[in-house]
């Protein structure tokens, strides 16, 4: 189960989380989910659920009709 | 016609209403801007964008100004008031921002913000975006071809109030001024934003008390409803499938002879469309690296340029349609590589490449690749008139690709620009260059049955001691593909003639530059020429099912020439006096 963690947007350091789907920066609030064994950053569940159901469309399908 | 839908608050007409109303006011910010900014690229570019958002920072209304930055500024909105809170602000603020890596296109494009209050809290936010010709970067202009890291690039702005309760910020305002080359020109184009937000300010607030604040709302969450149902409804017409396509960026400006691959899959699904970058090339070195907003948006321009352009441009557009790209490659640069270059030319490739992947899936809406190069060309220096110090970003018209019905648009600035050319006159009394030739090049336009768009030529000369000039170009190598048949456009160029000499040569061959087509801090001297070759679009369709009477016109227009009439299209046309020309054998 996933949760929402928020992020400093501080200027010290410049810390950057990329969803784990689709790639964006998340700027504040991140949705951690655990995914291949490891907790990793999503933009919110919604991008955690399309990754999940890419993947199982392409293990049913095929790389070339997911 | 008054009935309300069920799962609508309103009805259509109020909706309508409400709907022109905010469009209507977002126009009216960029005639702010055009008619009092400083610089040409604001009031005869018009290379800026004017947006609402409600109080969450949903996109609820834009005008069709600059397609890069509406689909930029939706990202950047997000950041900004992800990172500086929704319920921090106070009547008169106003907030600026340019960082790309917190959803800026790049660095010369600042985001201004401003919240709208009634009755003591904020009940929405009206923006802009524009690019200023000055960001304070490593070349006059900003636009480095050949830099290496986001440092170059101008100075970064993190989300910081420019004034705070109807007060300029003084001490930020000198930072910023202090580091441009043309503190005035970039005063006078921050100050003309500013005013274009207290425009949508005063007519939001008029709207409100016409309507009433509960009225306004349900109006925009309903047209976001509709936009989001209708485009739900365009993609549904699309088959369900996995349509994949890529073309590349020919160079970096640094590395020489690399080019890098922009690969997509457009995978539609019933009612969603989503475009997966994964399998693009890592990151270059240069400053070719467009960011993720970048690349979404130039996703959601190739989708409303074959959607049906009725539906409500916000928030609701862009729901069910999704991006993927992948961190550290091209189309998804990490920090702090150098970017300023992917907001011009990546971006109108990524969207060529969405509209060839969907060329199979619905070829009779989709055209041919268009020129897809901003011909970017950046001076400045001391003006000799002034002895001031100016800069200036030049872009220029392009051809289009045909489309499926007609042929495509002749010079006409990029896809992701939608931009006017500077008129010649106010270009030589600004700067000083003399404009010696601007024409549009015959046969640079793709054969086919719909012809592509013509490029252009245009021959600047310098008229001061010295000038340092700046490039970003692509095209130089890979043409504008053509679609169904149709054949590639004509390859773009910049070249120089140092005074006194006969021959035009590249960049590369006279000053021995990394890139033909990429450099910066190229000092020219009085006298010397830079020769500038826009690409023209691909054809589309077979160029011998094109009627010969239309070949025939192009020849007379001067658009296409008998010889490739004949080799191109299988008509042979003969000038029988100079200037008038027959058929004299059709295929």
């Amino acid at each position: 189960m996933g949760q929402w963690i928020e992020r400093d947007p501080g200027y010290l350091s410049f810390d950057v989380y990329n969803c784990a789907y689709c790639g964006k920066l998340i700027p504040r609030r991140i949705w951690m989910e655990e995914l291949d064994g490891k907790r990793q950053p999503f933009c919110n569940p919604t991008c955690h659920e399309r990754l999940v159901h890419r993947r199982q469309k392409k293990q049913t399908t095929g790389p070339q009709d997911h | 016609m008054t009935d309300k839908s069920p799962d609508l608050s309103l009805d259509q007409v109020t909706l309508t209403v409400i709907d022109n109303y905010l469009t209507t006011t977002c126009r009216e910010m960029g005639l702010a801007m055009m008619r009092t900014a400083y610089s040409p690229i604001f009031n005869e570019s018009l290379d800026f964008s004017c947006v609402m958002f409600d109080s969450r920072g949903q996109m609820i209304a834009q005008a069709e100004f600059c397609p890069s930055q509406i689909g930029t500024i939706k990202y950047t909105v997000e950041w900004m008031l992800e990172e500086l809170g929704y319920d921090v602000y106070k009547p008169g603020d106003i907030l600026l921002m340019n960082d790309p890596y917190r959803g800026s296109g790049h660095v010369p494009e600042h985001t201004i913000l401003k919240p709208v209050f009634h009755e003591g809290r904020a009940v929405a936010f009206v923006a802009n975006c524009a690019h200023l010709a000055e960001p304070g970067a490593k070349a006059p202009g900003g636009l480095a071809g050949d830099a290496t890291d986001i440092f170059q690039e101008g100075l970064r702005i993190p989300p910081v109030w420019l004034m705070r309760e109807g007060k300029d910020q003084e001490d930020i305002w000198k930072i910023i001024l202090s580091n441009h080359r043309t503190p005035m020109v970039s005063y006078g184009d921050l100050k003309a934003m500013i005013g274009s937000v207290h425009v949508a300010e005063t007519r939001l607030l008029n709207l409100i008390r016409s309507y009433g604040l509960d009225t306004v709302y349900a109006a925009t969450q309903d047209l976001i409803a509709i936009a989001e149902r209708r485009m739900r409804e365009e993609i549904r017409r699309i088959p369900d499938g996995v349509y994949e396509f890529e073309d590349v960026i020919e160079d970096d400006g640094v590395t020489p002879d690399t080019s890098y691959t922009i690969r997509c899959e457009v995978l539609v699904e019933g009612d969603e469309l989503t475009a997966d970058f994964t399998g693009s090339s890592p990151q270059c070195a240069g400053p070719m690296n467009a960011t993720y907003a970048v690349t979404g948006s130039a996703v959601y321009n190739a989708l409303l340029h074959l959607t049906d352009p009725t539906i409500p441009r916000n928030e609701g557009c862009y729901r069910p349609v999704h991006i993927v790209a992948p961190p550290g490659t091209i189309v998804n640069c990490q920090y702090p590589a150098a970017l300023v270059g992917g907001n011009t030319e990546v971006s109108p490739r990524v969207t060529d490449i969405v509209f060839g992947a969907l060329a199979r899936a619905i070829p009779d809406r989709v055209p041919a690749s268009l020129g897809g190069t901003s011909c970017c060309f950046l001076f400045g220096g001391t003006h000799p008139d002034t002895g001031q110090l100016y800069s200036h970003f030049h872009f220029e018209g392009i051809g289009w690709g045909g489309r499926p019905t007609k042929d495509g648009n002749s010079q006409v600035i990029v896809i992701n620009g939608n931009c006017r050319n500077t008129p010649v006159e106010i270009f030589e009394t600004r700067y000083p260059l003399a404009i010696e030739a601007y024409r549009l090049l015959e046969d640079s336009g793709g054969p086919g049955q719909h012809r592509g768009g013509l490029g252009i030529e245009r021959v600047f000369t310098v008229r001061s001691p010295e000038i340092t000039v700046s490039a970003i170009f692509n095209r130089m190598l890979v043409r504008p593909f053509g679609l169904h048949g149709g054949k590639p456009g004509m390859s773009s160029g910049i070249h120089v003639r140092r005074a006194g000499e006969q021959a035009w040569r590249t960049f590369k061959e006279a000053f021995g530059t990394t890139s033909p087509s990429k450099f910066s801090g190229i000092v020219l001297k009085q006298g010397d020429q830079v020769r500038i070759i826009a690409p023209g679009g691909g054809g589309w369709g077979d160029p011998l099912q094109r009627e010969p009477e239309r070949v025939l016109r192009d020849v007379i227009e001067g658009l296409v020439t008998p010889a490739s009439a004949l080799r191109d299209y299988g008509v042979e046309v003969t000038e029988t006096a100079p200037g008038e020309y027959v058929m004299t054998s059709k295929r």
